[in-house]
């Protein structure tokens, strides 16, 4: 008897033991973070930080805190995880002369910030960086990449397009303006991180060029657009998310006899392209996909060509030089696994965020589009513009081109 | 390449020579000890040969009829007649060893002294798990200097066996797994990856009948990676009574053959109704056969079966029916001329479509083929001095098949030409802009008709004996099916290139003749040492007397000498040669399209326009091609262990320079682009073309699609097969077998390559144009593979029981794969001419214009590329190291009385499927997927 009492008592003590060993402290628990912002990089002024909306996002979920006097935002029980932080302000362009001391004519600016994937583990103080970035008149407004289904449920990737957007008060002549589309290999062949070690991040890697025919001033009245795109013929007899193309203003011309080409719509003028046989725009309808809109004296054809980083052979993508951008956005690929950042090829300075579709592998007639700010003197609307496609895109299966919402 | 094929034809003259002088000195130091005898006097005296007569019976007093007497090592043979007696004539004196076979019994092996002309009577008892010799693993050939695997009846029913392809697991070094039934299977043997010019090389031989492939044509253009060889799956395992795989140097019988032999018999004699029914959740496997005795009109033989398969049970979308009817007649026509005559029948329907669940959107692939085939074989015991036993087979077999093809032609960018041309020039042509399905239809008709005539007879002479077999074959394959073709040719299944119809019919038949001589020589030293001898030459000639004739002699030599009682050493080398086939010699045509006119107004359809042009090139036949050949050397040896086990070790190599591939032959041609300017538009009515005013005029450079021998296979090896004999108190045999195998492939065809579309303007590159071919050294690159892996097979076998069980365990130690990609400076271009320049170490700084011509410096006024950027250099060079993995399945078989049994199998049977990296990935693969099954069968005998 006496044993058994002694087993129990023994068990207990044990069990008494290893309870008192846990320590349930190191449990996951909430925590304040603040988030500093920084004054803009390119301003010879302060500009003031205060009263300005900074937001984290993780999972889609978008929690939102403005500054105080000092520029800090102070976000109270947030679970530790990976948050995108970013923020955006316009100022005027008095505004804009006084902090930069340009005298350029511009309609304004915006001031805008963001740090991809940041992991926020405790309590802290998040620098942010900003940048300053004058309102440009023409913008990559639309691209639709993703590509649809017949009505036979077959892929179907000839509707595909990029629309350019006058968003500014003047008519702008876009003749002689360049576009590029942005290395979209599998293995990509130069991270950011390899663009910075070789070329301290002042190129952007182009797998294919176009130019707006030169000739002739081809005029975009203020909330114009421009649609280019692989065949300028109506989509819409093919499946319902397709788009009538008739009146595009521009169509690559394909030379393999595999697109309708239609003599009505003038002609891409072709730079170079990475592929052997195809002459049309290689929108990659499961992404990644970039844009870059530039302009330059330059004889682009014969710019810097490179292989992969660290290899001497393969392919080869022209090195378009950062100075010369205009606009350029980028979407990512929306993998069953989520977004991987890493995969990103445009910089901060040109895209701080990055946009995608919601299908996986494309085919589902969605269309990447910038979201409408607000409406300009004229009535025209003013698409927003932060340098951060994550804030400035949408996403939808019924735009039409030449649209934006209200 | 022709100074090497002098030097080995001179190279085996040479052996052939030395062979003849070591064979006189073998006779004459035979001769010695009764010198006045000559050779001639030996042989015709037949005081030194007796008359063996033997009766055999089976265990219900009932003569055996057709089975199957060897005397060894005389290596002579006899078949029982219709009172179950077989008889040896000329039989030296001596002690022999009687083996007989017979279907359903178990070997019955004796010693007879013969000293004078004798009579025997045997009975052989029925084969049953309830006597203490079950074999059901495969086992070395002990007779033959080469080395041959012998898998018995017992090994496939335990096996479970559905077709020929499950019963190549049992060779060494062939990794365990399922036969998936749904996929055609070929033969490979040592190699470790699949080789068209090996599984084209692969003679399946049934019942004296070789199965040719050389009648099947593909269409399109030439694909190394295109199914090719025998399906295995279509010849059922219930009617196999035993398979002889020959994986070294066959007998110069055997021809038409690059990488190995499969001689398959069918069960042949007197027979319960046999029923079998196999089910495993992928297929089902149903058979019925008997040997009926025709009371003295000889012996019918018949077998039915049925096998049905899914990929996969879960979602049927892919499934394969087969049905074989063999009906096999042997017949005494008198006492020395027996008959054999066989009619098979076999039908095999693989289908591809849409899970039944599912929408069925019309698009499916059905592949029937049809296959009727007639032999017969006559056996003449002539007992002449030349002529003891002169044999014929005649047989013929017809093959339909019919591949069935229906999917929607995708069209993902809006326009696609249907291009029917067949003509060089230009063509309006119609064109769809949506996807729409479409059928494609290929009638394949192979045929092919065999004769042989064979003559054996033997020579002894004190210790040596010669059995001596020459024998001439004809072949003859054709093809008269329609080929490929459309079901409606305005909707094409392939609308580009490769989807012209191609009529089979229109190509010229194969003739093929063969003409063989063997010696198998065997020297009883003494009582210890024997020396075995098979030295043969066989001379093959296709197509003779034509522009694509080929011809190639292959010899080949076996040896084994018995060093000591428990020690045989063997090695051997020969050639064997493969004709090419029909798809080698007459390719089909190349087409080249490209558009010359894309004029579509969106607002105006009766003036849209479509032109391209065609442009075909006929090759017409590979008249350079010659036979694949493969010089096999071995060498190993046999052990037997004290204790019954026996231990054999072999060492091989393979080599074939010239496996059939592509040959790299380049033809050129103008075609126009007609832009607007070339045009003449008139609203609402046809455009027309101005052809004399093209505004772009490109040179293209195609390939003629030509064949030929530009693929080279070095396979080699370390096989090992140990039986470590039973371990008697716990009824259980261990047998460990293992191979490091080793394949290496390369090509030997002109390396080309267009100009990288980087170093082009656009206006190249977007119209897929080169201004030049650039050249580099071929032969550089190559696929390399290793492995190493053993199985070791526990086999308790308990008599009392009545019941055999088996459990495999197969260990891959080492599996490494290297697809090796050389750096390559150009070594030369080939211009718009076609005709080729070498570049120099010293032109490396220099330029190639857009012109085609070589420029020391820039130049001006045109487009160049600089000579040095055409480097290709490769840093992802990483051989691929797996690591070790294994697999473990179980089989159990047991008797239920006389009745018949069960036998029932687990593959993976530990259900072991590891995620597992590589050297070169961190990512989880996964391995073994698919090896996990299980099934049972019952089998009835009546």
């Amino acid at each position: 008897m006496n044993k058994k009492i002694f087993h129990t008592i023994l068990t207990c003590q044990m069990a008494f033991t290893l309870t008192g060993c846990c320590n349930f402290d190191d449990a996951t628990h909430e925590v304040s973070v603040i988030v500093q912002l920084q004054q803009p990089e390119d301003c010879v002024s302060d500009v003031s930080l205060e009263g300005k909306t900074v937001s984290i996002i993780n999972g889609g979920q978008v929690t939102s805190v403005v500054t105080d006097a000092s520029g800090k935002a102070l976000f109270h029980n947030i679970i530790p995880d990976m948050y995108d932080i970013s923020t955006s302000w316009s100022i005027s362009a008095d505004e804009y002369h006084s902090a930069t001391n340009n005298q350029d004519a511009v309609s304004g600016a915006m001031i805008a910030g963001s740090v991809n994937s940041c992991l926020i583990s405790g309590e802290g103080t998040i620098q942010l960086k900003t940048n300053l970035s004058a309102n440009r008149d023409i913008v990559i407004g639309k691209v639709y990449y993703a590509g649809s289904r017949d009505k036979n449920n077959r892929n179907y990737l000839a509707g595909k397009y990029i629309e350019l957007y006058n968003q500014s008060d003047d008519t702008i002549d876009v003749s002689g303006m360049y576009i590029g589309l942005t290395e979209a290999e599998s293995t990509i062949a130069y991270t950011l991180d390899n663009i910075h070690t070789a070329f301290a991040d002042s190129v952007v890697l182009l797998k294919q060029i176009y130019r707006i025919p030169a000739g002739s001033p081809y005029m975009v009245a203020p909330g114009g657009t421009v649609v280019i795109c692989n065949s300028a013929i109506d989509h819409t007899t093919n499946d319902d998310y397709e788009n009538d193309l008739t009146d595009a203003d521009f169509e690559v011309k394909d030379v393999t006899g595999k697109y309708q080409n239609n003599p009505s719509t003038p002609a891409m003028e072709m730079i170079y392209q990475i592929y052997n046989g195809t002459s049309v725009m290689n929108l990659v309808q499961s992404g990644p996909m970039g844009v870059v809109i530039f302009r330059t004296d330059d004889d682009v054809a014969s710019w810097q060509k490179v292989y992969p980083y660290g290899k001497t052979a393969g392919n080869q993508w022209v090195l378009c030089p950062v100075r010369h951008i205009l606009d350029g956005m980028e979407a990512l690929r929306n993998s069953s696994s989520g977004i991987d950042v890493k995969t990103k090829r445009l910089n901060d300075k040109i895209d701080a965020g990055y946009t995608y579709i919601n299908a996986t592998s494309g085919w589902n007639g969605e269309t990447v589009y910038r979201k409408t700010m607000k409406r300009a003197a004229d009535g025209h609307k003013i698409l927003v513009d932060t340098n951060n496609s994550s804030n400035d895109f949408n996403v939808s299966q019924s735009i039409k081109p030449r649209e934006y919402d209200e | 390449m022709n100074l090497s094929a002098s030097y080995n034809q001179r190279y085996w003259l040479r052996i052939c020579f030395a062979f003849l002088l070591s064979t006189g000195a073998t006779s004459g130091m035979a001769q010695k000890p009764n010198a006045n005898i000559n050779h001639r006097n030996t042989v015709a005296k037949k005081g030194n040969t007796f008359r063996v007569t033997l009766h055999i019976d089976d265990d219900t007093n009932q003569p055996l009829i057709l089975g199957r007497c060897e005397l060894q090592p005389l290596g002579v043979f006899a078949a029982t007649n219709m009172n179950g007696d077989a008889v040896f004539t000329d039989v030296p004196a001596g002690e022999w060893t009687l083996k007989v076979t017979y279907v359903g019994m178990e070997p019955l092996v004796k010693k007879i002294n013969v000293n004078g002309d004798i009579v025997q009577k045997f009975v052989m008892a029925q084969s049953s798990l309830a006597i203490n010799e079950v074999i059901v693993t495969a086992q070395q050939k002990e007779s033959g200097a080469s080395s041959n695997t012998f898998i018995g009846r017992q090994a496939i029913d335990h096996l479970q066996a559905t077709s020929l392809a499950d019963v190549m697991q049992l060779i060494p070094g062939q990794v365990m797994g399922n036969t998936d039934l749904t996929s055609k299977t070929n033969l490979q043997l040592r190699t470790l990856v699949n080789n068209n010019t090996s599984a084209f090389g692969s003679s399946v031989v049934v019942d004296g009948i070789p199965m040719s492939n050389n009648g099947n044509v593909s269409q399109g253009a030439f694909s190394s990676t295109a199914f090719t060889g025998t399906d295995l799956r279509q010849i059922g395992a219930d009617n196999i009574d035993n398979v002889e795989i020959i994986r070294g140097i066959p007998s110069a019988e055997y021809g038409d053959l690059t990488s190995g032999l499969v001689v398959v018999h069918s069960k042949a004699g007197v027979t319960p109704w046999q029923a079998k029914a196999k089910i495993t959740p992928e297929l089902q496997n149903y058979s019925l056969g008997k040997g009926l005795r025709m009371k003295d009109y000889g012996v019918l033989n018949f077998n039915v079966d049925y096998a049905k398969a899914w990929g996969d049970p879960r979602q049927k979308t892919r499934s394969f029916n087969r049905y074989n009817v063999s009906v096999g007649y042997d017949y005494d026509l008198t006492k020395k001329w027996h008959t054999d005559t066989k009619v098979k029948f076999m039908k095999a329907v693989d289908w591809t479509g849409n899970d039944p669940d599912a929408i069925d959107d019309g698009t499916y692939s059905r592949n029937s083929t049809t296959s009727w085939s007639f032999s017969h074989r006559g056996r003449i015991s002539a007992n002449k001095r030349f002529m003891q036993t002169l044999s014929y087979t005649a047989g013929l077999s017809l093959t339909y098949t019919d591949n069935v093809n229906s999917s929607y032609v995708s069209n993902t960018t809006g326009l696609l030409p249907i291009i029917t041309a067949m003509e060089t020039g230009y063509y309006s042509v119609p064109w769809m802009t949506t996807s729409y399905l479409a059928t494609g239809i290929t009638e394949c008709r192979p045929g092919n008709l065999f004769l042989k005539v064979n003559d054996a007879f033997s020579i002894y002479k004190n210790k040596t004996r010669q059995n001596f077999k020459v024998g001439l074959e004809y072949h003859y394959d054709w093809n008269n099916g329609r080929g490929y073709y459309n079901e409606n040719e305005s909707l094409p299944y392939k609308p580009n290139s490769d989807g012209r119809p191609r009529a089979f019919s229109d190509i010229p038949g194969l003739h093929q003749i063969n003409a063989y001589a063997e010696d198998n020589f065997c020297w009883e030293i003494n009582k210890t040492n024997e020396l075995k001898i098979n030295l043969g030459f066989r001379y093959t000639s296709m197509q003779p007397w034509s522009e694509v004739s080929t011809s190639s002699l292959s010899p080949r030599l076996n040896a084994s000498f018995s060093l000591t009682k428990w020690l045989t050493l063997r090695s051997g080398i020969g050639v064997n040669s493969k004709t090419p086939g029909l798809d080698y010699i007459y390719p089909d045509k190349k087409y080249s399209d490209r558009v010359a006119v894309n004029y579509m107004p969106q607002d105006d359809a009766a003036a849209q326009l479509l032109v391209y042009h065609t442009q075909v090139y006929d090759v017409k036949m590979s008249k350079d091609l010659k036979n694949a050949t493969t010089t096999k050397i071995e060498g190993g040896l046999d052990a037997k262990l004290p204790w019954g086990g026996n231990v054999s070790l072999l060492f091989y190599q393979d080599k074939t320079p010239n496996g059939f591939g592509n040959a790299t032959e380049y033809t050129t041609y103008y075609s126009n682009v007609y832009d607007e300017s070339a045009l003449n538009i008139v609203a609402g009515q046809p455009t027309t073309v101005n052809y004399d005013n093209p505004s772009r005029r490109d040179l293209v450079v195609m390939t003629t699609g030509k064949i030929g021998n530009t693929n080279s296979t070095v396979n080699r090896g370390i096989e090992m097969d140990i039986n470590f004999g039973e371990i008697k108190p716990i009824y259980t045999t261990f047998f460990l077998s293992g191979a490091y195998q080793y394949t290496k492939t390369w090509s030997t065809d002109l390396n080309t390559s267009s100009v990288r579309s980087a170093l082009l303007p656009a206006s190249y590159s977007s119209y897929k144009i080169t201004p030049f071919k650039v050249i580099y050294p071929s032969g550089l690159d190559y696929n390399m593979y290793k492995r190493f892996l053993n199985t070791l097979r526990i086999v308790t076998h308990i008599p009392r029981l009545k019941m055999v069980a088996s459990f495999t365990t197969q260990a891959i130690w080492y599996n490494w794969n290297h697809n090796y990609v050389a750096d390559k400076n150009p070594i030369g271009w080939i211009d718009a001419n076609l005709v080729s320049h070498d570049i120099t170490s010293d032109m490396m700084n220099g330029y190639i214009g857009m012109d085609g011509i070589y420029y020391a410096n820039k130049p001006e006024g045109q487009y160049s590329v600089l000579v040095s950027d055409l480097t290709n250099k490769y840093t992802d060079n990483i051989p691929t190291k797996n690591p070790v993995t294994w697999n473990m399945s179980m089989r159990l078989t047991k008797e239920l009385g006389k009745l018949g049994g069960l036998s029932v199998y687990v593959n993976n049977c530990l259900y072991y499927e590891p995620y597992l990296t590589n050297n070169i990935t961190t990512t989880l693969t996964q391995r073994n997927v698919g090896t996990f099954s299980f099934g049972a069968e019952l089998f009835l005998n009546l």
